[in-house]
């Protein structure tokens, strides 16, 4: 192996296309991105532009009839990409954790949502059931979620949307994962306990050196977690670089529009 | 001030034994923009969902332009209010392609000619900048921001009296969530639709919303026209959810310098 020093998470030269109506479409590609632990890459871009299917690609995710079709995905220097579906998932192991942008499809609707977190701890982490559940619960507490004993009890359904979305970041902080994939994970929450997740994901990246990629639409968040940033527009990274110099000086026309609606709507 | 198109009247709902809304009410005259803000978990979906019919309130009542609505709603009642859900997937069937779905809501409520059908629902996807192609493939197909759009095409689809949009442009980019902003303040003022705007965003509401009402735990605490409560907020939480606005970096400002200064 050539790469022998090579860690973190990298993707190199990722493309994935879709079958739509019998044509194949290109929806990303040209995509490459590192990832080292304890660092924080923010991703932005147009509504369409293939943020999540990059997310998914990485994890072995991707839905049916969509494939990543060329690029390499690699873990600490392995590559991970190209076994079938489930194989590739083991590999990944539960080094990577993903919190999906749309939290009530990825929980389980019919089972209590402290249970779907003390499942986490027992099969990823080991724990035995007590410890499980009573880990389980210290996370409901962690993600803000008040009165955190009555609503472990819960089925999803029965929470509000923000209260289903800490449950979500919960239940991926819950397999202690070395890379943590979040896409938009705090839409729905206002913007106090918005405040209090960031800075509990802060806190794991440098206390655990847990790597950080976090799709936003929201600039201003993006700005508070981020180092790099990376800018997507028509399924390509379009810009890319330190935050602060791709917000201080955007090359790409498409990234001036952004700033200038953002900085129109708060002005 | 107008007669109101929107009068809730002492709104309690109940979750078993947890009251989620307790004495809650407010007006929204035609043509205005009511934004609902505030903690998460305080309320705000549960009285969208009081207001749109969604469930049955345990007190209070709620009148559509003067016309009591109760727990059955007419056809003409239900297109009166429309909802654009938080979660837009599960507000859309997920084998219906957008455009099918479209058709069909004009078709059902008689919205066009039968010849004219097809071009109102192009309209509407303009309006919500959605493309045809987009629109021809299922819902679980789209992006996450795509879904949204098809849910408020399928609120405004209607032209319905009020609309309730439960946190409708959280998966959008900034440019598309403009022409979202410009769809909405373009209803109001030539058709006179109402609307009741939750959201988590504080600078939407400052730049949509005419008054707004904050809420905590089931109640409203603070309400106003937003540049009051917005520059000059009374109530503690307010005070808080202000400090709390993630901003960018003084850095950014700088970059704009191009632009209009409007
Ligand atoms: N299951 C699918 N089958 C076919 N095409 C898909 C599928 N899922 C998404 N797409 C298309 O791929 C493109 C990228 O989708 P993706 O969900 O990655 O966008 P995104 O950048 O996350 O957008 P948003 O900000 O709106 O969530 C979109 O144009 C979408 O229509
Ligand atoms: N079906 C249900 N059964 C029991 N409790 C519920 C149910 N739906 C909501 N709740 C509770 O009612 C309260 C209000 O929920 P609601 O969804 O109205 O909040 P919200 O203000 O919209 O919050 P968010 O900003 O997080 O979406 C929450 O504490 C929630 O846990
Ligand atoms: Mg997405
Ligand atoms: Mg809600």
């Amino acid at each position: 192996m050539s790469e022998l020093a090579e860690t973190g998470l990298t993707v190199r030269g990722l493309a994935v296309t879709a079958r739509r109506r019998r044509e194949t479409v290109t929806i990303v590609s040209d995509i490459d991105l590192t990832l080292a632990r304890g660092e924080a890459v923010g991703i932005v871009g147009e509504s369409g532009s293939g943020k999540s299917l990059i997310l998914k690609a990485i994890m072995a995710l991707l839905p049916s009839g969509v494939t990543a079709t060329a690029g390499e995905i690699r873990l600490d220097g392995t590559e991970l990409a190209h076994a079938p579906a489930r194989a590739a998932r083991a590999a990944r192991g539960h080094r990577l954790g993903l919190i999906l942008q749309d939290p009530s499809t990825a929980l389980d609707p019919l089972m209590r949502v402290g249970d779907q977190i003390a499942e986490v701890r027992r099969h990823v982490v080991g724990r035995d059931g007590a410890s499980a559940r009573a880990e389980a619960l210290e996370l409901l507490e962690q993600v803000q979620i008040p009165d955190a004993a009555g609503r472990y009890r819960a089925y999803p359904h029965e929470l509000s949307g923000g209260q289903r979305q800490r449950v979500v970041i919960a239940r991926a902080l819950a397999g202690e994962p070395e890379f943590l994939l979040c896409d938009e994970p705090t839409t729905a929450l206002d913007v106090t306990v918005q405040a209090e997740i960031l800075s509990l994901l802060d806190d794991l990246r440098t206390s655990r050196a847990m790597g950080l990629l976090f799709v936003s639409h929201d600039l201003a968040v993006v700005s508070q977690v981020s180092t790099q940033l990376l800018v997507m527009r028509h399924g390509r990274i379009v810009e890319r670089g330190a935050t602060e110099q791709v917000l201080t000086a955007p090359s790409h026309p498409y990234m001036r529009t952004l700033l200038d609606s953002v900085i129109e709507l708060t002005a | 001030m107008s007669a109101p198109l929107l009068k809730v009247d002492g709104l309690r709902v109940e979750y078993g034994r947890t009251v989620a809304v307790n004495d809650v009410s407010f007006e929204v005259a035609p043509g205005e923009i009511v934004g609902l803000v505030g903690e998460s978990g305080s309320g705000k979906t549960t009285i969208g969902r009081a207001v749109a019919g969604f469930l049955t309130p345990g007190a209070g009542s709620i009148d559509l332009a003067g016309d009591r609505l109760g727990a059955t709603r007419s056809l003409a009642q239900r297109r009166g209010v429309q909802m654009v859900f938080q979660d837009p997937y599960l507000s859309l069937n997920p084998r219906l392609s957008t455009w099918s779905m479209l058709r069909e809501l004009v078709t059902v409520h008689r919205l066009a000619p039968k010849a004219q059908v097809d071009d109102f629902v192009r309209t509407v996807l303009g309006e919500v900048a959605l493309t045809e192609e987009l629109a021809r493939v299922r819902p679980s197909r789209l992006s996450g921001g795509q879904r949204q759009r098809a849910a408020i095409a399928r609120a405004v689809v209607l032209r319905p009296q009020l609309i309730v949009a439960d946190e409708p442009t959280s998966a959008l980019d900034v440019s598309v969530q403009a022409s979202i902003l410009r769809l909405f303040a373009s209803l109001r003022t030539e058709l006179g639709v109402g609307f009741l705007v939750i959201s988590h965003d504080l600078s939407l509401v400052r730049f949509l919303c005419d008054s707004v009402l904050v809420m905590q735990d089931g109640e409203i605490v603070e309400r106003g026209p937003v540049a009051e409560v917005l520059t000059a907020p009374q109530h503690p939480y307010t005070q808080r959810l202000l400090k709390a606005v993630p901003r960018l970096p003084s850095y950014a400002k700088t970059s704009g310098n191009n632009r209009e200064k409007p």
